[in-house]
């Protein structure tokens, strides 16, 4: 966390440096270079699995020998096919577009449903990479692996920023934050693109000045009320007129303190755009049939998500990104229990997603694609796994191809040139993000010739003579 | 209370930002100068959870070396003490009117009462030792155990937080080693139960807690030099502190715990061992790995060793280990001073979590006084990069003790030996909650840089990570409820029915404003007490001229017996502040 202070304190003990650092927002942007105009709307979901989720237990092979693979690897981890003591544990796939078989958890009927209706794919083995790379490789040249490898806190930074090389503080941002700097303004109420249903993130953090738009799924009304109890309260004009002052007369000139600049600045912001928001918000957002289930966190975060889209009329909104942070998936111990009622939910929340999008006449224009830290150990540890690398994702929506295992599924064999971790079973990924991420970038309408300020080691995946990365199929 | 000594027979001059002011005549003491209670007022934002006004008074008359001192020597609050007086104030009765008031059956739980949190509350409003308090509720941000992550009964949260409080002013190794073998963290990462590898059926050792030991508690990701900057190979790229097989390795060493009881076996949940999990784990040498492992730094350990032989070299080592004074050290002062410390003050106090003088490595008493009286804490080199972002928490909670709580109802005696509990259920949406973290990366990151002028500049404001468009309005509105509307919302103030069917509350709390009452007709007056209280003095003159103008358009009226109007005139400045700039960035 001290990489550039001691430079930066040197600077700035001598006099001035402050008053040579204009308003932040002014922080110079490369100029996009094309300028950004649509006529439809679109939003990427983008979902996170934190903790690390064991994905070879959402994605399983279920061909004969490649299930007993399996088997034997996981152990006591495994989810059991029919055998003749037990009951499957198991849904087999649909083989349409699959030279395969897979299967995925009894607890996940809607997660099959969707896959087989089409709606829903997944990419296998997927994850941080600065270079494919085989086994070999792995051992021989350490500088070519992603920094920090099976830590929580790099991986997630990695998987949010695509920028795999650099230790964490240099990673402030990432590609959905850099998408909305090109974008610049795509509602009308100068609202930041970048929605969160789970706090401050990395992902959706961009370089130009505005912060995040951060609704509170427990909230029905999704954002806070400034102007709360304020029928029958002579207390009322006190309040309004203290907030006045906060958006006019105190002011970050006021304050040589850079912190204290940076309060004031985000309570300013804060204040308007909650206003905004719940004006816009509150008149806009249609009340869903769609059944979700308002007990569970998550399915309301997905409501919450519908809802917004449904009033995005009212912001004339072009383009939207939404984030939601589902976690508890460090599973070091007790996987079976905490994995099959958590995939459930996941399962069940994403139903109803489909479903609600279904009803606002949205399924087409949305696409909802999962991350996580990274995937986990085949091998157990008694009842969990630990930290890997590569795993597998979902991608759902109306756009999307579905009933396909997009990428390479990988063997599951400790000797095979897949893993870095031959006691434990990592796999080294086989497809990287980058090649993940560029093409739902390019579906939400990012230029290719723009590829590069967003995913700043997309070069690294992009064939010679080409201008972006081998698509892997994700949408049509 | 022990703040209120008076002595100042010892008086020094705080690291020289005070002068000794010259006594008007003999036998008299001279009030404190306006700088003598603005450094007080200072220091109460990095070493308790807030002082009133009277408290400021003592602690600028006692002098700040010598409050630093008594408050090093205190006895620290026992949060197992706390929780075994409710416990046994329970079973001999006192909370049965309680449960009668409120219609709970006898024997049913009093779900208002959760005895950690009540200990918390209490600790951290009543303790006279504060500055205890104040580290231990840093640690309990740095060795995270989460309420969130793991569902085990109140007394085992106070045990495991007893030993953050001992660790405050104790010695680090023996925190590590607490820490380590808390059946609380050994359920929170995994290691309770964690066996040595087999191979049929294949079976490796859990990494969990050895990652984390590792990465959060002592080491960090990157060697360090001696001022917490990172080394740089010959290519100036950083160095990985350890590698995976280094984890696997420590992963090794922590193979064979279980829960403590006399009949307890290898495998136990916390269920079945009952009370068990308040002991710390142990051994089940059969489950232990006995081969020999080589861990971070290159640290042998041999083949055959007793199992705790085993875990007490490995954490010697990584005790010892160059990275663990200055990644621990920063944290501290970033959670007590400020979040940009200079690298010259990482090392001088990395060098006193080196050597307290007398040759001892992790005196954390040293280490906190060195944190609190560096020449850069009391004199920043930089004010314009200084200071921290206050916790969100403690920007609801430090208004108790600035303003302290007095029962909403004088008359009543409510609450069993008067310990209540914060609503911590409320505070949910400020998204900071004692031993509430949604993971072991804490609330926030000792790494997050807010997008702008602090990113832009390479500098860090962790509390800023939790401070969004949502959080940023639910504590203002949090703040107004409170102290204009109903402050017994956050206190738990109880309503029932009483005999006739008529509701009552009874059991809440609102701040007392004693003091203050007095000086709401001139604003002037008020705003300049606290602007002392809240903002060590540090207001701008337009915020201030601002806030005085609003006090000024609230109506009083001397009619009034209940003198609504110059309460609501304090409270609402009180409120006002609580929104700026001044006083939640503590510089």
């Amino acid at each position: 966390m001290t990489f550039n202070r001691r430079a930066f304190l040197q600077t700035s003990a001598g006099a001035g440096v402050l008053a040579a650092v204009g308003p932040w927002w002014t922080s110079a942007l490369a100029a996009p270079k094309t300028q950004y105009d649509f006529d439809d709307y679109r939003a990427l979901v983008c979902v996170m699995f934190a903790g690390g989720m064991d994905s070879f237990n959402l994605l399983i092979p279920y061909d004969d020998d490649e299930y007993e693979q399996y088997k034997n690897l996981r152990e006591d981890l495994a989810y059991q096919k029919k055998g003749e003591e037990n009951e499957s544990q198991l849904l087999e796939l649909s083989r349409y577009h699959t030279d395969r078989k897979f299967a995925v958890p009894m607890y996940a009927p809607e997660i099959r449903d969707m896959f087989d209706a089409g709606d829903l794919s997944f990419i296998a083995n997927v994850g941080p990479l600065l270079k494919h790379m085989k086994r070999e490789e792995f051992k021989d040249q350490p500088h070519s692996r992603p920094l920090n490898l099976e830590s929580h806190s790099d991986q997630i930074a990695q998987w949010q920023s695509t920028s795999s090389n650099l230790p964490l503080p240099r990673q402030n941002v990432g590609w959905l934050g850099k998408i909305a700097d090109r974008f610049g303004s795509t509602l009308s109420n100068d609202l930041n693109m970048n929605w969160s249903l789970s706090g401050i993130n990395q992902v959706q953090t961009g370089s130009s000045g505005t912060s995040l738009v951060v609704m509170d799924p427990h909230n029905p009304a999704g954002f806070e009320e400034i102007w709360e109890e304020q029928e029958n309260n002579n207390w009322f004009p006190a309040k309004e007129s203290a907030y006045r002052d906060f958006e006019r007369r105190i002011n970050p000139e006021q304050y040589e303190n850079l912190l204290k600049r940076t309060y004031i600045s985000k309570l300013k912001q804060a204040l308007r755009d909650n206003k905004q928001a719940v004006e816009d918000y509150s008149d806009g957002y249609v009340g869903l049939k769609t059944e979700f289930n308002d007990n569970d966190h998550w399915s309301l975060s997905m409501k919450r998500i519908v809802e917004a889209i449904s009033a995005r009329d009212y912001m004339d909104a072009r383009r939207q990104t939404f984030y939601v942070s589902f976690g508890g998936w460090d599973h070091h111990e007790n996987l079976h229990n905490q994995f099959n009622d958590k995939i459930k939910r996941v399962s069940e929340a994403f139903k109803s997603f489909r479903d609600g999008l279904d009803e606002i006449g949205m399924l087409d224009n949305v696409v909802l694609f999962t991350t996580s830290d990274f995937g986990r150990t085949l091998t157990s540890n008694g009842g969990g796994s630990d930290h890997g690398w590569g795993g597998n994702a979902m991608v759902l929506g109306g756009p999307v191809r579905g009933e396909r295992v997009l990428g390479q599924y990988p063997d599951m064999d400790l000797d095979g040139d897949q893993i870095s971790d031959a006691d434990r079973g990592n796999f080294i990924p086989t497809t990287s993000l980058e090649e993940y991420f560029a093409e739902l970038a390019i579906w939400f309408g990012l230029d290719v010739e723009d590829l590069e300020l967003v995913l700043p080691n997309v070069k690294r995946f992009t064939p010679q003579g080409s201008d972006h990365p081998e698509k892997l199929g994700i949408v049509a | 209370m022990s703040f209120w000594k008076t002595s100042r027979s010892a008086r020094i001059s705080w690291a020289g930002l005070l002068i000794l002011p010259m006594l008007a005549a003999p036998f008299a003491w001279a009030e404190p100068t306006q700088e003598e209670l603005e450094a007080a007022s200072r220091l109460t934002a990095r070493a308790t959870f807030g002082m009133s006004y009277e408290q400021l008074v003592a602690m600028a008359e006692q002098g700040l070396d010598e409050w630093l001192d008594e408050q090093l020597d205190m006895e620290c609050t026992s949060f197992v003490d706390i929780e075994q007086e409710i416990r046994d104030m329970d079973e001999a009765g006192e909370y049965d009117e309680i449960r009668e008031r409120i219609g709970i059956d006898e024997g049913d739980s009093i779900w208002f009462v959760d005895h950690f949190d009540m200990a918390w509350t209490n600790a951290v409003l009543y303790g006279d030792d504060q500055l205890c308090q104040r580290v231990a509720w840093a640690l309990s941000q740095i060795f995270v155990v989460s309420r969130r992550e793991i569902d085990t009964p109140p007394f085992q949260w106070t045990t495991y937080y007893d030993n953050l409080v001992r660790g405050a002013f104790g010695d680090f190794r023996e925190l590590l080693e607490d820490v380590t073998y808390s059946a609380q963290m050994g359920i929170m990462l995994s290691h309770v139960n964690n066996s040595r590898p087999r191979t049929d059926p294949l079976r490796y050792p859990d990494q969990n807690y050895a990652r984390e030991l590792m990465q959060l508690f002592s080491l960090g990701l990157f060697e360090l030099n001696p001022d917490g900057t990172r080394r740089e190979d010959e290519n100036g790229a950083t160095i990985p502190t350890y590698d995976s097989q280094d984890i696997a390795e420590l992963a090794r060493v922590m193979t064979g715990l279980s829960f403590y009881g006399e009949h307890a076996s290898f495998g136990s949940n916390q269920d079945h061992v009952g009370t068990g999990a308040h002991e710390p784990m142990m051994m089940f040498k059969f489950h232990h790995d006995e081969g020999r492992k080589v861990i971070v730094g290159g640290t042998e350990i041999p083949a055959g060793q007793e199992p705790h032989d085993d875990i007490e070299q490995a954490l010697d080592a990584i005790f010892e280990h160059a990275n663990t004074g200055p990644f621990i050290v920063e944290q501290l002062i970033q959670h007590l001073v400020t979040s940009n410390p200079t690298p010259e003050y990482i090392q001088r106090v990395a060098e006193a979590f080196a050597n307290d003088g007398d040759g001892t490595r992790g005196n954390m008493k040293h280490v906190i006084r060195t944190i609190l009286t560096d020449s850069e804490a009391l004199e920043p080199a930089n004010p314009e990069t200084f200071g921290k972002l206050k916790d969100p928490l403690l920007r609801l909670i430090s208004l108790d003790r600035m303003f302290p709580l007095k029962p909403e109802n004088p008359n009543e005696s409510f609450w069993p030996g008067g310990l209540h509990s914060y609503n911590f259920h409320d505070f949910l949406g400020i998204k900071q909650v004692p031993m509430q973290a949604p993971h072991v990366f804490n609330f926030y990151s000792p790494f997050f840089s807010p997008k702008g002028e602090l990113s832009d500049s390479s500098l860090t404001a962790p509390a800023f990570q939790v401070f969004d468009m949502q959080t940023t309005i639910t504590a203002s509105n949090m703040v107004w409820t409170g102290l204009l509307l109903d402050h017994s919302h956050w206190t738990f103030g109880l309503w029932y029915d009483d005999d006739n069917g008529d509701s009552h509350r009874a059991g809440g709390f609102v701040p007392n404003y004693e003091g203050y009452l007095e000086m709401a007709d001139t604003p002037e007056d008020l705003v300049d007490r606290l602007d002392l209280v809240m903002c060590h003095g540090r207001m701008t003159d337009e915020a201030r001229g601002q806030l005085e103008h609003r006090i000024g358009q609230i109506d009083f009226d001397d009619d009034d017996e209940e003198d609504y109007g110059r309460h609501n005139r304090v409270a609402f400045a009180v409120w006002y502040i609580t929104n700026l700039p001044e006083f939640n960035v503590e510089t």
